[in-house]
């Protein structure tokens, strides 16, 4: 893979006291990569520091094959973009596009083209001569975008840029995203935010405790979390704490036969959700508990359901069971994900 | 039924114009009126000789005028300046660098102009600018410096420079930042310090008096002297000059400034 953006064990300082500690991460030319951290984890100072808006303590930014980590933002060949659009009040559409280019000097018609050819690709053509105080928030990203974009970055650094988007702009700006493509050009969003991470990501890196704990698909991501840290950020509700025995799984909730590569010892087999249903009278229930909460969401209604001393979130089934209840629980095994040690999330 | 907070507010907005107004009027009729005595309401006569005073032969005011406004640009610009670059840098320091700039710059401010003249005048002398205008500018520039620094403290304590950093990563030099972003996005800021400079500068008596030793005339020590002297025709014509610039200079730049928009991110 030809690599936008290699960082080797980079440190940074949240101010005076150690932030991030050692990440490590590649962003190939063409790919999204999402940066996956709850907030106050340390997204935009990593991002403001492969920019060169906060200073490196250790380690190295190498983009577009160069080592730049010693180098001022404006020779990084990374654009940062702030959460909030920072077009500059005083230029209007056409000139904010422009501003990279207008810096390396290129002819005024080369500019006016290529300007209308960002626009159109962002769908704003029609707003060129607004000042940014005339455009809504999704035009401001749109615009934001497209001068990131002129500047023929080999990084983009996108810091959360649908957090402060109401749910009809989120899908707008969304779109917009999934739908810039740039061959030669990598990506790195931050977001805190799961479904958009899901939605984003060629691949997630989830940052956790200062450093990047793991890289990969999204789904292979919430199937098999590396820690039992990440599965707890990644709200993955199901976490049992047992050994792995002589080819099967013992819990508090009894012995569950596994088979392939399970790593032997303690272990905290974690499943989603949709692994966990109710039994129906066809199906044989592998465990038995009592209803003590509903959860109401808008597409899977759950239920929480209590088994000695484990509790597990199923899917609820139609009609809801009510609370207090007894239920069955069926776990689908070639689902459940095994993690080395104890549940200490 | 109309609340008495809504009554106030309505009676005290012609009460504020009308002390805005009424000296400026009484100024006004002072300056073209002599043998006005209470409790006349208005002069006994009326002639236009103070006024030649400011443009005619040998006039004082005039020169005075200009001395002024000489001083009271290149004060402002100076302080402006000063000011911009000593505000920023006191906003990004943290602890006791911060604590010290802030005292610093509120130093002449606080300090009585008579005292800061005093204390300006050794190191003056000292440096070979007694009695001469670029001494009185430097002892101008002291206190505009003060108050443009503290005004500009203000601005970059809650400025978050996001557009600069944005310019930044975008391919912009710092020298392209001041140029191509700062400066643009803040020129109501730098012409409010402009005006703020000049207006510490126009109004000073005490400084001029000392720094200038009686040689630099500005119109202020001109007034001061007319009044002195019971010409009360030729102070009051001074002290409409005194007023007339800084309200006008005032009005233009909120002219200049109708269509500046300011957008926050």
């Amino acid at each position: 893979m030809t690599v936008a953006l290699r960082l080797d064990s980079m440190a940074v300082n949240f101010g005076s006291v150690a932030g991030l500690t050692d990440v490590t991460l590649a962003v190939a030319r063409g790919e999204r990569v999402v940066l996956l951290a709850p907030s106050g984890a340390g997204k935009t100072t990593l991002l403001r520091a492969i920019a060169g808006l906060e200073p490196v303590v250790n380690g190295s930014v190498v983009v577009g094959g160069r080592d730049v980590t010693n180098d001022p933002p404006e020779s990084r060949g990374a654009v940062y973009l702030h959460q909030t659009p920072m077009l500059f009040p005083h230029l209007d559409v056409a000139a904010n596009v422009a501003f990279p280019m207008r810096l390396r000097g290129i002819d005024r018609d080369d500019i006016s083209r290529r300007v209308s050819e960002l626009l159109a690709s962002v769908q704003v053509s029609e707003l060129a001569g607004r000042r940014p105080g005339a455009l809504s928030g999704g035009q401001r990203h749109r615009v934001a975008l497209a001068r990131a974009i002129a500047a023929n970055p080999q990084m983009l650094l996108l810091d959360e840029p649908l957090a402060s988007l109401d749910p009809g702009l989120r899908q707008d700006v969304r779109q917009v995203l999934t739908r810039t493509h740039l061959d030669g050009t990598g990506m790195l969003i931050a977001t805190h935010d799961l479904d958009d991470a899901v939605l984003l990501a060629d691949r997630v890196a989830v940052l956790l405790g200062g450093r990047i704990a793991q890289v990969a698909p999204a789904e292979e991501l919430f199937r098999a979390p590396a820690t039992v840290a990440i599965a707890a950020f990644l709200g993955i509700p199901n976490r049992i704490t047992g050994r792995v025995e002589d080819g099967a799984f013992c819990s508090s909730m009894g012995r569950l036969p596994v088979g392939g590569a399970v790593p032997h010892g303690p272990v905290v087999a974690v499943f989603a959700v949709d692994a966990v249903t109710v039994a129906t009278g066809d199906e044989q229930a592998g465990v038995f508990g009592e209803v003590v909460e509903l959860h109401r969401h808008l597409r899977h209604p759950s239920i929480i359901v209590q088994c000695g001393s484990v509790t597990l979130e199923a899917l609820a089934p139609r009609p809801v069971p009510s609370r207090g209840a007894t239920v069955g629980l069926v776990i689908d095994p070639s689902v459940i994900h095994f993690v080395p040690g104890t549940d200490d999330a | 039924m109309t609340s008495v907070p809504a009554m106030l507010r309505r009676g005290l907005l012609p009460l504020l114009l009308l002390s805005a107004a009424m000296p400026l009027a009484i100024l006004g009729l002072a300056s073209i009126g002599s043998d006005w005595f209470f409790p006349a309401l208005l002069p006994g006569t009326f002639s236009l000789a103070s006024w030649r005073n400011v443009v005619g032969t040998g006039a004082l005011l005039g020169p005075a005028l200009l001395a002024s406004a000489a001083l009271a640009l290149a004060t402002g610009l100076a302080a402006m300046v000063f000011g911009a670059f000593a505000g920023s840098a006191i906003a990004a320091a943290t602890g006791w660098r911060r604590v010290i700039g802030a005292g610093a710059a509120f130093l002449p401010v606080a300090a009585p102009p008579v005292a800061l003249a005093t204390g300006l005048h050794a190191t003056l002398l000292g440096a070979g600018l007694g009695s001469s205008i670029v001494g009185v500018f430097v002892a101008h520039v002291v206190p505009a410096c003060g108050y443009t620094t503290l005004y500009f403290l203000g601005i970059f304590t809650v400025r978050e420079g996001g557009h600069e950093d944005a310019a930044r990563t975008l391919g912009a030099g710092r020298f392209d930042v001041l140029r191509r972003v700062t400066i643009p996005m803040m020129h109501r800021e730098l012409l409010e310090a402009l005006l703020l400079g000049a207006i510490v500068s126009w109004g000073q008596v005490a400084l001029t008096l000392v720094a200038g030793g009686g040689s630099v005339r500005t119109l202020p020590l001109e007034v001061i002297d007319y009044l002195v002297a019971g010409q009360d025709q030729l102070a009051a014509t001074g002290s409409l000059l005194l007023v007339i610039p800084p309200l006008a200079a005032f009005g233009l730049m909120r002219l200049a400034l109708r269509n500046v928009e300011l957008v926050l991110p």
